[in-house]
């Protein structure tokens, strides 16, 4: 594990590098590194650091949060299809989000938005973590988020449909499609500390995690406390998924991703997939965040949660279908 | 030694456990009784997986529902009928499950670890996933996880399930073994003949009640065994 972790840090400076060094404005090699170091072209600076640095930094901290919240999620509700999108959890956080925009507190505080979309995630984890204590099945779980995000959608459809005035419609519907573009070093601050918090909390649910492998009985006899692993990754799953949404908007299928390309390298015991999960997650959006920029043109500009979107549900199909193979 | 004091219990106003008293020692105990007689309950009961309303669980002097449960985890393991594999896992991983202690050096559970494996003869295929294993193996694996604690008290639902004989016998050796070895090992088996031949102590549940105890070859031909399966057997459990 220790080494495969290492292998991903570097992959993950390789990629923000690479990600710093792409972009409309084409910065030479020399100048770039001037710019790194605070020297230099003040725009080639501004670009790097005010520009670049942001975004990148930002695909990295909410990818980071969604693949732990992902692996984390399929551990405790037991099942390799769960994640925070396609449960709800990234559905509801957008709801409260999209209700701040509405109702222009969003203009007003400017922590509403994160504030609630965190409320909104961890209405959605509690929700789903009744329904596990409820012993739903597997699939009774995955159907329940799908309705649970059904719902959480079709509100935040009302608000557009109801909303004052075309200029909260089109922040709404914007701020949907989800982007890490023209963020500023204040939003990392704003999102970094809170999803390393989460990411801790998940992966001080790990222990908890694996035992959970033998079902609920098991880990309770073993000593282990279900309430308190529950506990932990809802935490955990809303300080990450609720910081991501809230500064990037509604992200999907990094969480579903990131620990099935885990498990070929450090199995499947739920707790070992947290924290390389987090690693993966963060690379992916930074790649999917790359693909956007490149597929966008003057003028037009693909958003991130379009590109995430559109890679994630071939791939979500494709697992479902294993999974049917695997268990039929 | 584990005592079991005038031990009710009702699940949905149902009673399932009626005024049980009994005493275990080390050994393989082994409850016998048809379907629906309280044997699952009991076990869980004992295991803290369902409250003891009513009277008594002692191990060695100590009440274990008042034991928290981290120590209590310490003291007794379980393995449930059947339990759930969600995750394909190796085998050696399913195992380590069962030394998940933090304070414990590595080296003490890698240890204890490959003990259990040893014991229940799988670890030529620590590697193997859970999910290619064959029923049996699979069976031995989540047994040796309920080894691996390394708990004085053990506690075995229906280990035989869908096992063949041969994989039967192999497992109904393990128990015996941990019982010979000072182990205080309480089982639910249906299969009466596996009991006389392995069992120290045989306990007969009947609509939560105890109905009889004691050695094997008194209690299978007893009328008691008659009464509470309707069917009468030999000394060595096989009905006639």
């Amino acid at each position: 594990m220790t080494r495969l972790v290492f292998i991903l840090t570097v992959l993950l400076f390789g990629l923000v590098f690479l990600s710093l060094s792409l972009g409309a404005q084409s910065i030479g090699l020399a100048d770039w590194l001037a710019a790194l170091i605070g020297q230099g072209d003040p725009v080639d600076r501004i670009v790097l650091w005010q520009i670049r640095l942001p975004r990148s930094l930002l695909a990295l901290v909410v990818g980071a949060g969604l693949g732990a919240s992902g692996a984390a999620l399929q551990g405790l509700l037991r099942n390799p299809l769960a994640d925070p999108a396609v449960v709800g959890v990234s559905s509801s956080a957008s709801l409260m989000a999209a209700l701040m925009i509405y109702s222009g507190w969003a203009s007003t505080m400017p922590w509403a938005i994160s504030v609630a979309a965190m409320v909104g995630a961890a209405v959605a984890a509690l929700f789903l973590l009744a329904l596990s204590a409820a012993r739903a099945s597997a699939t009774g779980l995955i159907l329940g988020g799908v309705a649970l995000s059904s719902l959480a959608t079709a509100l935040t459809a009302l608000l557009m449909n109801l909303s004052p005035n075309p200029w909260a419609l089109s922040e709404i519907a914007y701020w949907l499609m989800g982007s890490v573009a023209d963020r500023s070093l204040s939003d990392v601050m704003l999102a970094a500390p809170l999803t390393a918090l989460g990411i801790i909390v998940l992966v001080r649910a790990g222990r908890g995690l694996d035992l959970l492998t033998l079902g609920e009985d098991t880990a309770m006899v073993s000593g282990f406390s279900v309430v308190r692993t529950g506990r932990l990754v809802v935490l955990g799953t809303m300080l990450c998924v609720g910081a991501g949404v809230a500064v990037a908007g509604a992200v999907g299928f990094v969480g579903l991703a990131a620990p099935h390309l885990v498990r070929p390298f450090l199995g499947h015991q739920p707790g070992r997939l947290v924290f390389p999960s987090a690693l993966v997650g963060g690379a992916l959006l930074l790649v999917a965040d790359m693909v956007s920029r490149g597929l966008s043109g003057p003028g037009t500009q693909l958003y991130l949660g379009v590109v995430t979107a559109l890679l994630g549900a071939p791939l979500f199909l494709f697992l479902i279908w294993r999974y049917q193979r695997e268990h039929l | 030694m584990l005592k079991i004091k005038q031990l009710s219990l009702k699940l949905s106003d149902r009673p399932v456990l009626q005024q049980i008293s009994l005493q275990m020692a080390s050994g393989l105990n082994v409850i016998v009784g048809p379907n629906g007689s309280g044997k699952t309950s009991l076990l869980r009961c004992i295991a803290g997986l369902l409250p003891v309303e009513q009277g008594e669980v002692l191990w060695r002097g100590e009440s274990l529902s008042a034991t928290p449960v981290q120590e209590r985890a310490k003291l007794l393991s379980y393995l449930a009928q059947n339990p759930p594999v969600h995750w394909p896992i190796t085998a050696r991983a399913l195992v380590e499950l069962g030394r998940l202690n933090p304070r414990e050096s590595q080296q003490q559970a890698d240890q204890a670890i490959d003990r259990a494996m040893g014991l229940c003869l799988v670890s030529q295929f620590a590697d193997r996933r859970m999910d290619q294993l064959s029923g049996g193996e699979r069976a031995r694996v989540l047994l040796a996880r309920a080894l691996a604690v390394e708990a004085d008290l053990l506690l075995v639902d229906e280990p035989n399930a869908a096992l063949d004989p041969a994989q039967q016998l192999a497992m109904m050796q393990i128990l015996a073994n941990q019982g010979k070895a000072g182990k205080t090992v309480l089982c639910v088996l249906h299969d009466l003949p596996l009991a006389s031949r392995f069992a120290d102590h045989l306990i007969v549940l009947q609509g939560g009640r105890l109905v009889v105890e004691g050695k094997p070859e008194t209690v299978l031909p007893g009328p008691e065994l008659r009464a509470a399966f309707g069917l009468a057997f030999d000394a060595k459990g096989h009905f006639v």
